[in-house]
């Protein structure tokens, strides 16, 4: 098991390639990515999905990822590991992973690194299973793909060890069992072990583990996923819309605005004194604790998402601020900038903005 | 598995009892006698055809025709051919090798062509490919068999002179023989299957290939044939296999145009010639036969459907 295949160093180029902002990087990056750009071609040309994000995590952090649907933080994902669908594509940046530029990579040379170094856990336990397979099949084979000496005996053993780990019962049987013989807790469960099974995974990629689990079930495969992270100093990129798994989970939060980072920091920095409107907003949606308020008065961020297609030519957030300025906000677009160490927020009035309370009955 | 098995093996006993029915009554509807057919062209008298038609038994009621035949027929005992004078069980043994040979065959050719390019021109859809192959399908389909044939035997029998252009030669007289005068029947016969099936598997394998747990399979940084054929094309084979199935008895079906384009003497030709000289037993027994063929192939169509789909193994 100690068997590391050495990612290639030859197409190391340092990082400080494109010098486009001050970088709000971490320490010792287990991944760096640089001026990311995804576009879709559409009628009206083409739309970006991820327009130039900056985005750095730490070995061994939980980044959480927060944004609402259509935001691109899926696209950012699936971008790491170099699976955008088609017709998508990368027209920019770059996505350094262990001294390599993953962008780089034809997909052949991609392939050691999925499932073995960068893994996925996908939104739906559901689907992310093959109905047609036994899960044993379906865990073995990432190790038949990336430790081809091991024996299925061997491979079976690693299987059903990490099934236990992830907190599965009677793990050997469970290997000769279908999809559908289990609950959507377990799935998850499995879909988990799959992902950490080669137990080489520097980075892995959590995209709503948890959105289609109810709440008990959710509850705890968040607590196994703060236990193996711990457990392997392993970084994670948590791409959420529900602020109160980052608040339970992640370290750091980037606040994600149709295809660009609004607002990144500590997740205490966050919650305490968050700078951007839309960041405000996400806050204030949350649901109160005690006497509640009627439904109809949930407090919501006004409109909605705006078309990826149409734009506002400023600041992408425009339409919805309640403290936009018609002769900055809607001129430029923000550049992401540094309010104290470790914090970036994209917003021409940062400075200007009243002090934010959170309503204290607010339960991230 | 094996309990599903038994299931759909005791499904059967209804569906044969109704299928033997239908052919009793749909044989007799027919209009004409076989008497007719029997005498010919010969000159005889009233008395003479009724003697005929009291020896085959066929001036009894017709419900007590039906009781008797029933459960003979069930035995697989159809009685003599009034044509041939022999046992219609003989007969039919002679002539099924041949039938089932061409419809298999033509099956294997179906689903060796078929699959493969419907998987092809999924990945590559719109290519030149999937182009080519929607041109073909589509013609394969429109085209009718027995044209096809007759262009066939034109093209590789006539001009070419590659194949010959019909009859059958058993395997004893080896394998060669036997099988050029096999293979353009088989292409006439499969040429719109393979249509039907490449249309069936590409658009299948189109949906599967967006499902998550295909991206999930790249993402575990499988291979991408072991992405394609197996996590993909095993969920893609529950609908085809259904599909298959259905094929199969279309073949059937055509077997009967093509067997007399391509003058083979199997169970299709027994049948036509059955029918135009109302020799009842040797058509109910040809089409109970053929009829038997297709129960069994959706037998075997719905045990692979359970293969390929283990959640139909546990239903109740």
């Amino acid at each position: 098991m100690k068997h590391v295949a050495p990612i290639p160093a030859e197409s190391q180029t340092g990082t400080s390639g494109s010098g486009t902002t001050a970088f709000h990087g971490a320490a010792e990056p287990a991944l760096e990515i640089r001026g990311l750009q995804v576009r879709f071609p559409s009628d009206q040309g083409p739309v970006s999905v991820i327009d130039g994000i900056d985005l750095s995590i730490a070995k061994g952090e939980i980044l959480g990822l927060v944004g609402e649907s259509g935001c691109g933080k899926t696209m950012l994902a699936r971008s790491i590991l170099r699976l955008i669908p088609p017709p998508g594509r990368v027209t920019g940046g770059k996505i350094m992973f262990d001294g390599v530029d993953l962008l780089g990579l034809n997909h052949e040379r991609m392939r050691p690194i999925r499932g073995d170094k960068i893994a996925i856990v996908l939104q739906e336990p559901m689907t992310s299973l093959n109905p047609a397979l036994r899960i044993g099949d379906q865990i073995t084979e990432v190790l038949k793909a990336h430790r081809p000496l091991l024996s299925q005996a061997e491979r079976n053993a690693l299987a059903s060890d990490l099934l236990e780990q992830v907190g599965i019962q009677m793990a050997s049987q469970r290997l000769t069992q279908y999809p559908h013989e289990l609950s959507g807790g377990i799935r998850q469960r499995v879909v988990i072990a799959m992902a950490l099974v080669c137990g080489d995974v520097r980075l892995l990629i959590a995209d709503e583990p948890t959105t289609a689990l109810d709440v008990t079930i959710q509850a705890q495969i968040l607590e196994l996923f703060t236990r193996l992270q711990a457990e392997r100093r392993m970084a994670v990129l948590l791409i959420t819309h529900d602020l109160g798994v980052i608040a339970q989970t992640a370290h750091r939060v980037a606040v994600m605005y149709a295809g660009r980072i609004v607002e990144i920091a500590e997740v205490n920095q966050l919650f305490d004194s968050p700078r951007h409107p839309y960041t405000r907003g996400l806050l204030l949606s949350l649901p109160r604790r005690g006497v509640g308020l009627p439904k109809s008065q949930l407090p919501a961020i006004a409109g909605s998402v705006p078309k990826l297609s149409n734009l506002p030519s400023g600041c992408s957030f425009y339409d919805r601020c309640p403290h936009h300025l018609e002769d900055r906000c809607q001129v430029s677009v923000p550049a992401l900038e540094e309010t104290r160490p470790g914090s970036w927020v994209r917003c021409h009035r940062w400075r200007e903005l009243p002090a934010f309370e959170l309503p204290a009955d607010v339960k991230p | 598995m094996l309990t599903y098995a038994i299931r759909r093996v005791l499904a059967f006993v209804p569906t044969i009892f109704i299928t033997l029915t239908l052919i009793f009554v749909v044989t007799r509807l027919v209009p004409g006698s076989p008497v007719w057919a029997l005498i010919g062209n010969q000159s005889v008298d009233a008395a003479r055809m009724e003697e005929i038609t009291r020896q085959l038994g066929l001036d009894r009621p017709i419900l007590e025709q039906y009781l008797e035949w029933l459960p003979r027929v069930v035995t697989g005992d159809f009685g003599q051919s009034i044509f041939f004078g022999r046992p219609v069980a003989e007969i039919i043994l002679e002539r099924m090798p041949i039938t089932f040979a061409l419809t298999l065959l033509a099956m294997i050719v179906t689903i060796a062509v078929g699959i493969p390019l419907g998987i092809l021109a999924a990945i590559r859809r719109g290519g030149f490919l999937d182009y080519i192959g929607n041109i073909f399908s589509s013609l394969g389909m429109a085209l009718p068999s027995f044209w096809l044939g007759f262009m066939l035997i034109l093209i590789f029998a006539v001009e070419l002179q590659w194949l010959p252009a019909s009859g059958y030669r058993p395997l004893e007289f080896g394998f060669w023989p036997w099988l050029s005068r096999m293979i353009l029947p088989v292409i006439a016969l499969s040429l719109a299957q393979i249509g039907l099936i490449a249309r069936m598997t590409r658009s299948t394998m189109i949906e599967v290939l967006g499902m998550d747990y295909v991206t999930m399979a790249r993402a575990k940084g499988l291979r991408e044939h072991v992405v394609i054929l197996k996590h993909a094309l095993k969920n893609a084979m529950i609908q085809i296999i259904t599909v298959i199935g259905l094929t199969f008895a279309l073949g059937l079906g055509g077997s009967v145009i093509i067997e007399n384009v391509f003058a083979l003497p199997g169970l299709g030709q027994l049948i036509t010639t059955a029918a135009i000289r109302r020799d009842y037993p040797t058509l109910e027994g040809g089409i109970f036969y053929l009829t038997l063929v297709a129960l069994v192939t959706n037998l075997i169509v719905d045990l692979a459907y359970a293969y390929f789909n283990p959640r139909v193994r546990y239903g109740k």
